[in-house]
């Protein structure tokens, strides 16, 4: 089992008045599953994204990552978690705009300090296996919106994460690119990535294996994809 | 990791030109202008150290000398040295070897038709050792133009240069008090200080001097002599003391009308003064580089804004607080780094630039501890407004930083 949720409630004050983003959500994810968790804006899906990927902690209930107790870890802690173990793919791609495709892909290996020179190979093997290293050198600003995700998939990857999770991984991309890069995701899971993809569009959430949905902080569905 | 850091500095800073430049602006002129002023003051002492330095170290000079109110007071009670003084220390102390007073006069010299007033001093033959000045061409005053009242003048390079004597002036006569005098050496030359030449002097005889000027011109003598023995130095000041005292007559509950002055006290009474101006050199440095590290402060707040995402994006892979801190911390200190070693040297460049257009202004002289000082100032400074903009970068939230926009 990757990842072993249970109870996760996330509650914001906002006012007075107690607001629950997440109520008490529980499932698990065995590794090597393609999962997408769906719902309308305000439904829970980007609180439940932040706290699998470590950028937030619960309000009250426990979140396991390969067996460890994340829920009560301090920021030192978590950073290294996301370091190690998470790989974000993001909506708007999010890559650093002074630097290279290359260098984008080796900023989490830096934070996992590997030496120089493997940091270098190691990120141009991985812009290689997404077809980019004719891109190594261009900056985001060089880059079609397809090409931009393909990088920030490389460096979601470069570190090995256990889990990536994909964050509206199309939502700037138009419907061919979008296409690619829905076979690159499955892809990459046919290789035994473990995948959590969060969307609203259900032609998207519907390709991967299973779909968890949310309304209202709670689960009203998990139900596995037939191909 | 830290060279990690400073290459992603070094990056950011390329990447920003225009940023960069000015946020070091503020550090750079403060570098630049403290390093300019104390090229330029160092370059002065420098070169009043060495004309103290030549000298000679067991040198005594005696002058007339009273704690004076007023010009008026000055002249009312015009101490006097005379050369009987002079001769009473030579006869009662032994220690004292090649006493040689010093009668000065501002007088009239002329020369075809051309009239210069200069300071015309009668001098022994041991000036030259005394004072370590010596004759550039032709020959100094000796003892038998002492001995038989000659008419014979040493020329400071000033007097020859402006009364246009001409390539070979040995051998010419000048008038001196409408006495002519043969040219018979030329000092070499001693440059200018303050804007005033060094060389505008001429050394006679002391004995044509009293000729010219009679013996009661002893108001503006000086008496200098060696000490053969160093250690002896501190005795025979004491015993010149109570000798003029005598002579002058001086009761028991006044000061001395004269001055005894070796070199070290020159030298103590320079360092001190030295120490003073550089005192508040510092003082302006400080506050120069204060202004100059608000700026940095100033800029790295905004720039820690304007970055927001990029933190995000930064802590969303895995970096710490910590990365995130010596990151924005590296980044300030490169910048003031750089800003002090383009500061340094536009400082060190102005220094020179300006000792040279400004006439008879000492060489600029940029000793080491100003550079390191200017260096460890910037950086200090970098650290000390780097870290609360990097604190407030490194504190920032993945969640909210990644929503920037």
């Amino acid at each position: 089992m990757l990842i072993q949720v249970e109870d996760l409630t996330k509650t914001y004050l906002v006012g007075t008045e107690e607001v629950h983003a997440l109520d008490h959500v529980s499932f698990t994810v065995e590794e090597g599953e393609f999962l997408s968790i769906m719902g309308a804006s305000g439904s829970g899906k980007s609180t439940l994204m932040n706290l699998l990927g470590c950028l937030d902690t619960p309000t009250n209930g426990r979140y396991l990552l390969k067996g460890t107790d994340v829920s009560k870890m301090n920021d030192e802690e978590l950073a290294t978690v996301r370091n190690r173990e998470i790989g974000f793919v993001f909506q708007t791609f999010n890559l650093l705009p002074g630097l290279t495709a290359l260098h984008n892909v080796e900023v989490p290996l830096i934070y996992n300090r590997v030496p120089r020179k493997k940091r270098l190979e190691m990120s141009l093997a991985m812009l290689k296996a997404m077809g980019m290293e004719e891109r190594a050198h261009h900056r985001p600003n060089q880059l079609s919106g397809g090409q931009r995700q393909r990088v920030a998939v490389a460096r979601a990857l470069v570190n090995s994460p256990a889990l990536i999770l994909a964050d509206e991984p199309t939502g700037n991309l138009d419907s061919k690119t979008t296409l690619e890069l829905m076979e690159l995701i499955r892809d990459l899971n046919r290789k035994g990535n473990t995948i959590v993809l969060v969307t609203h569009e259900p032609d998207i959430g519907a390709m991967a294996n299973r779909t968890i949905t949310l309304k209202d902080g709670k689960i009203i569905e998990d139900v596995k994809n037939a191909h | 990791m830290l060279i990690e850091n400073i290459l992603l500095a070094l990056n950011s800073i390329i990447s920003n030109k225009m940023r960069s430049f000015l946020t070091t602006l503020g550090i750079l002129i403060g570098v630049a202008s403290i390093i300019t002023v104390v090229a330029l003051i160092q370059g002065i002492f420098a070169s009043i150290d060495q004309q103290i330095q030549q000298l000679g170290s067991n040198i005594v000079t005696i002058q007339p000398h009273i704690e004076a109110q007023s010009f008026a007071d000055y002249m009312k009670n015009r101490p006097e040295l005379t050369l009987e003084d002079a001769d009473a220390l030579k006869r009662l102390i032994p220690a004292i070897i090649d006493l040689a007073p010093v009668i000065g006069e501002g007088s009239q010299i002329k020369y075809a038709g051309k009239t210069r007033t200069t300071s015309i001093a009668g001098v022994h033959p041991q000036y030259q050792e005394i004072n370590g000045q010596y004759v550039e061409e032709g020959r100094f005053i000796t003892d038998l133009d002492l001995e038989y009242h000659r008419k014979v003048v040493v020329l400071g390079q000033e007097i020859v240069k402006s009364m246009k004597l001409g390539e070979r002036p040995i051998g010419k006569s000048i008038l001196i008090q409408n006495t002519p005098f043969k040219i018979v050496g030329i000092m070499e030359k001693r440059g200018s200080l303050f804007g005033r030449s060094l060389d505008d002097y001429a050394l006679i005889p002391i004995s044509s001097a009293i000729d010219l000027y009679g013996r009661i011109a002893g108001h503006f003598a000086s008496i200098q002599f060696r000490v053969a023995d160093m250690n002896q130095l501190d005795k025979v000041k004491q015993q010149c003391t109570t000798i003029l005292r005598r002579r002058h007559k001086i009761p028991d509950n006044k000061p001395n009308d004269f001055k005894i002055s070796t070199q070290e006290d020159i030298v103590k009474s320079f360092s001190k003064t030295t120490n003073v101006i550089t005192a508040i050199v510092m003082g302006i440095v400080g506050i120069s580089l204060l202004v100059g590290g608000i700026g940095i402060m100033n800029i790295m707040l905004v720039t820690v804004t304007e970055r927001t995402r990029e933190i995000g994006i930064r802590k969303a892979v895995g970096a710490t607080r910590k990365n995130i801190l010596s990151q924005f911390l590296i980044e300030a200190v490169t910048l003031s780094f750089l800003g002090g070693a383009i500061g340094i040297l536009l400082g060190m460049g102005l220094g020179n630039l300006a000792a040279h257009m400004i006439p008879h202004f000492p060489p600029a002289h940029t000793p080491i501890w100003a550079i390191l000082l200017g260096f460890g100032f910037s950086t200090g400074i970098g650290i000390l407004f780097g870290v609360y903009p990097a604190g407030k970068a490194a504190a920032l939230n993945p969640i909210d930083a990644l929503r920037h926009e």
